[in-house]
């Protein structure tokens, strides 16, 4: 019986293999929504800090709606109220990846706009006394000079997301939270895979960081910006 | 330059106003300024020069009155397109540089000719070559603006004006920013600028400056011209109250 199977073995013969396969669905859950929730985040922040009201408020709508409500309503929202309402229905995977990419955009949003504000009105007035316009002076000038000091909240909350991924499994969405709980359950043996469990989302939250510092490393040494 | 150019009017100011909030800035300004002529713009802190000189190119929006810029209306009903244009062709010069820190020295130089004036990245880089040589920077092209030294990162932000091939130069306290054994180098691409025949409105505290190369200095206090006419006159001979007494303190 596997019960008695020793802690190394079980672990490698029964927990491992399929914890792999979920922190590959939280890997592609976090680097989809990750990818879409900062083009979105990007483009809300623009809005947010536009010359037109109706975007401004559109943008702090937005922002406080997906800051405002729980991850969890969100996608059990999305997943069981949305298909009520329209005539869509979802797997719970892409439903998933647009629950947390919206959500993971309003927090990036607010990220990219204090950046955006951080950077001197020196920056912005000479570039429109060059004859740039509005477009190119935010994505010419002052978008740039925010990579630097934008990657530590960016990674926070990359690494937030990876963990908020967890919460999908709430709609049967197969990563590692919900392997994990299936295996606990079905072999009775919870610490081993828990432990492995908290692991799986230690490592993709390391090897985040280390990227990051890396790619922090690598701007310092060309602009110092 | 013959004399039918020296009279031709380049910019004119039509009892130009400036408001913020309830803070008028800008009481009725009004003036011309002839192609070539060098102006400078004196006045005590306060009194609206650098609003002035911001509402010249639009940077800032009057509140009324007009600007003309080569018999063309500023602003008013123009699109943002042939705004940024006119503004593009007043090269504008600030206290603190405001070189762009991400960028070396000659992408600085070749970024608004190459995406404003659709210059190729060829010619924008002769171009800016030869402006860099002009303020003695060449060898300092490939540095970025945090390893010059203020004199120098000014003389670059004027080439990197200069770039635009602008009509009228705005120097807004070039030199207030620096320290003091720094000023001269700047003073002297100035001084060059004025007499390359290149239209000079400039605000600063360099009487020196004014005494030795300005056509015109005018007096600005509260928002209003007090007092303007040749450096001899104003400096020697004042005749405003508050034209005395703020050479007086100098
Ligand atoms: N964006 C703004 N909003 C509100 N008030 C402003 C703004 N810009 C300038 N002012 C005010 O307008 C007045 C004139 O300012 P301005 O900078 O034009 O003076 P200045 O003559 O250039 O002075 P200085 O010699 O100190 O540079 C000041 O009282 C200033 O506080
Ligand atoms: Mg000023």
């Amino acid at each position: 019986m596997e019960d008695n199977l020793s802690f190394w073995v079980f672990s490698k013969s029964i927990v491992i293999p399929r914890l792999l396969e979920g922190m590959a669905i939280t890997l592609k859950l976090t680097i989809i929504s990750g990818c879409i929730g900062f083009i979105l985040g990007m483009l809300i922040a623009l809005f947010r800090i536009s010359r037109s009201p109706v975007l401004r408020s559109l943008a702090a709508f937005y922002i406080t709606l997906f800051r405002g409500t729980p991850l969890l309503l969100q996608i059990l929202f999305i997943y069981f109220a949305v298909p009520t309402l329209i005539n869509v229905t979802f797997d719970s995977f892409p439903a998933g990846i647009l629950a947390l990419s919206l959500n993971c955009a309003a927090y990036l949003a607010e990220i990219f706009r204090a950046g955006i504000l951080s950077i001197a009105k020196g920056q912005t007035e000479a570039a429109r006394a060059l004859g740039l316009s509005h477009y190119q002076t935010m994505f010419k000038i002052i978008i740039p000079q925010t990579y630097r000091r934008i990657i530590p909240p960016v990674v926070n909350e990359f690494s937030a997301l990876t963990k908020d991924t967890s919460l999908v499994s709430v709609i049967s969405l197969g990563e590692l939270l919900y392997v994990t709980q299936r295996i606990g359950a079905k072999y009775l043996r919870p610490w081993e895979v828990y432990v492995w469990a908290g692991l799986g989302y230690l490592i993709i939250v390391i090897c985040l960081s280390t990227l990051a510092s890396r790619l922090e490393k690598s701007l310092l040494a060309k602009g110092g910006v | 330059m013959n004399t039918s150019d020296a009279n031709e009017i380049i910019i004119k100011i039509v009892n130009l106003k400036k408001t913020f909030g309830s803070l008028e800035v800008l009481k009725g300004i009004s003036t011309e300024i002839k192609k070539g002529e060098v102006v400078v713009i004196i006045g005590p802190s306060g009194s609206g020069k650098s609003t002035l000189l911001r509402c010249l190119n639009y940077l800032e929006a009057p509140s009324s009155g007009e600007i003309h810029f080569q018999n063309q209306l500023m602003g008013q009903g123009k699109s943002e397109k042939e705004l940024d244009l006119q503004r593009s062709k007043m090269g504008m010069v600030f206290q603190n540089f405001n070189l762009f820190p991400h960028l070396t020295v000659l992408e600085n130089l070749i970024l608004a000719p190459i995406n404003v004036s659709n210059v190729s990245h060829h010619d924008a880089l002769a171009l800016a070559r030869s402006f860099l040589q002009k303020v003695g920077l060449s060898e300092k092209e490939h540095s970025y603006p945090r390893e010059l030294s203020g004199g120098q990162q000014q003389r670059v932000a004027i080439a990197r004006a200069l770039c635009m091939k602008p009509d009228v130069m705005l120097f807004d306290e070039a030199t207030s920013a620096l320290d003091p054994e720094l000023v001269n180098e700047v003073l002297r691409v100035m001084k060059s600028l004025a007499h390359s025949g290149l239209t000079l409105i400039v605000v600063t505290h360099e009487m020196g400056f004014a005494k030795e190369v300005a056509d015109r200095v005018v007096f600005m206090d509260g928002g209003l011209i007090i007092e303007e006419g040749n450096p001899a006159d104003i400096f020697e001979s004042p005749k405003e109250k508050r034209t005395i007494e703020f050479l007086g303190k100098l």
